[in-house]
């Protein structure tokens, strides 16, 4: 079974693994001097887990489905369910090793002394760092495949992965993300300002004559967020595994 | 001998429903094994719905299936006794035969891929080359080397040569011949041509109006009817025993296509066998009648 994936789908395999090899001799030579290039560069990744999703989760089943190899594949000496679980393997292990590459490649340079010049906690330097890149990315492919087996063509699937990506991503990071810690706040002076990379969720408000009242979430919470994003996404994830399963198993060819 | 032993196929008011609309029903036969069906019915009658749910690809709304002795599932021992091609022979357009080949060793725990390949060197159809690249009678043939190197123990093909010009038709039925006579397996062959089917199959299924109209031995099939032509009576002053598929009235002759289960004895008819296409035609214009009356009647409700 392993290998009707690996024969189906070597050419994205090799593909996606060239890709990634060119990304990071990229990041690897640039001089690490401040540079939009660059930056772009690492802002561009923000977007990897999605086209994993797109262009491979979501035509990965529906592609079967749309030429009617299911039927093919269904009626070997394999159940469905192993048919199914041999591709939600691949398609997770590939996924996880595309986002976690990245992420090293980008985590590292953004902790060189250049970094993004932002809070590593805020919107954007957060995304693109530490380990919930490997959550999207595993999200994103199986978001695919769970709407490619509902769907099965894959015009549609690749539509809708597109936008419950997006919708998910975005709800979860301005509105549920500020809150998975209760925030601080803190009356400061405006000598004493805001604590190095914390993350400013609101607008400073004047307290008094010379204080400012400031919520944020400090810095070191940067990786009990990254746990915790990771933790939502996976969950998610899992979600969408048992509706693949649903989709395949007991729904007519 | 176990009843379930010698049968490939049982059936009893199976059907299958899709929103509010039957594709197929009370669908009830049974194939015995080492036979070759002709599975019959005008297009849209549910032949591709019905071998859908002989090999498990979908779920029944209605009644029972058994195949070769189990119920249609997904379970690696079901699997490995059926062998199905699907309409339009779908294959892995970018992979070539060899590879397809390759796949099936994988997937398969039974595999006999040096038929296959003997089978594909005889007709001379490259096995290295895209399969998308090949003409339709060659990936008709690729598909049917595919499901007998399954070495199933009943074979469903749904509309095989739809697709083909009659050489490669003449061509895959030579192909299909060989191989059963080879392995002594069942196969249904479903077509909306019984023409193609005649010289290979000695057992008939005949669908229309989504139910089954006949189910049985093709002699048998052929002994049971009759041409009866006399001289023009009513069709309600027939006898009992005969039951009518076909009436023809002139102003001085009715023409009948009647099952019998026995000697006609009334003297005033001229007895004449028919064949298989024409029994067959029978019935499916019955099929034709029975849906355009059932047109009058939603027309003369409005």
């Amino acid at each position: 079974m392993n290998y009707l994936v690996w024969r189906l789908h070597r050419n994205q395999l090799l593909t996606a693994g060239g890709a990634l090899i060119v990304l990071t001799v990229v990041l690897l030579i640039l001089p690490k001097s401040d540079d939009h290039a660059i930056e772009a560069i690492v802002y561009v990744t923000i977007v990897v887990p999605l086209l994993l999703g797109l262009f491979w989760g979501a035509p990965l089943l529906a592609k079967e489905f749309e030429d009617g190899t299911n039927g093919l594949a269904w009626t070997q000496g394999v159940t469905r369910r192993r048919w199914l679980r041999s591709n939600l393997m691949w398609a997770i292990l590939a996924a996880t090793m595309w986002g976690a590459a990245v992420t090293a490649v980008v985590t590292w340079w953004s902790l060189s002394e250049v970094s993004l010049g932002r809070s590593r906690l805020g919107p954007g330097p957060f995304d693109i760092q530490g380990i919930v890149p490997v959550a999207y990315s595993v999200f994103a492919v199986v978001l695919g495949i769970a709407v490619g087996s509902m769907f099965r063509r894959v015009l549609p699937a690749m539509a809708t992965t597109l936008a419950a990506f997006v919708a998910v991503r975005v709800v979860i990071a301005v509105l549920v993300r500020p809150h998975f810690m209760s925030p601080v706040s803190r009356v400061v002076s405006l000598v004493q300002g805001l604590p190095a990379g914390a993350w400013l969720l609101s607008n400073p408000t004047s307290v008094g004559s010379n204080g400012t009242l400031l919520t944020y979430q400090p810095v070191n919470r940067f990786w009990a967020f990254q746990g915790i994003e990771t933790g939502v996404f996976v969950v998610l994830a899992a979600g969408l595994v048992a509706l693949a399963y649903r989709m395949v198993v007991t729904r007519d060819a | 001998m176990n009843v379930r032993d010698v049968l490939a196929i049982h059936t009893t008011g199976l059907g299958k429903r899709y929103g509010s609309s039957w594709a197929l029903q009370d669908f009830s036969a049974s194939v015995p094994r080492g036979h070759v069906t002709a599975l019959v019915g005008p297009n849209g009658v549910g032949k591709t719905t019905l071998l859908k749910l002989l090999v498990g690809l979908c779920a029944p709304s209605a009644g029972e299936a058994e195949v070769l002795g189990r119920v249609p599932q997904q379970s690696e021992e079901f699997l490995a006794s059926i062998g199905y091609l699907a309409q339009d022979v779908p294959l892995y357009k970018q992979l070539s035969a060899d590879d397809h080949l390759e796949i099936g060793a994988r997937l398969n725990r039974d595999w006999d891929a040096t038929a296959a390949r003997a089978r594909l060197a005889a007709l001379r159809i490259p096995t290295n080359r895209p399969v998308a690249t090949l003409s339709g009678g060659q990936r008709a043939q690729v598909g049917l080397s595919l499901v007998l190197a399954k070495r199933p123990q009943l074979l469903l093909l749904d509309e095989p040569m739809a697709a083909l010009d009659p050489l490669a038709r003449r061509e895959f039925l030579a192909s299909l011949t060989a191989a059963v006579a080879d392995e002594g397996l069942s196969v249904v062959v479903s077509s909306h041509l019984l023409h193609d089917l005649e010289r290979v199959c000695d057992h008939l299924i005949l669908l229309a109006a989504s139910r089954t109209q006949l189910c049985g031995d093709i002699d048998e099939v052929l002994a049971e009817h009759r041409t009866l032509v006399g001289p023009r009576r009513a069709v309600n002053e027939i006898e009992p025993r005969l039951t009518v598929v076909k009436a023809t009235q002139t102003p001085r002759q009715t023409r009948l296509l009647v099952r019998v289960d026995g000697p006609v004895l009334d003297p005033s008819w001229e007895v004449t066998e028919v064949g298989l296409e024409d029994i067959v035609l029978a019935y499916m214009e019955q099929d034709e009648e029975l849906a355009n009356g059932q047109l009058v009647e939603i027309g003369h409700a409005q």
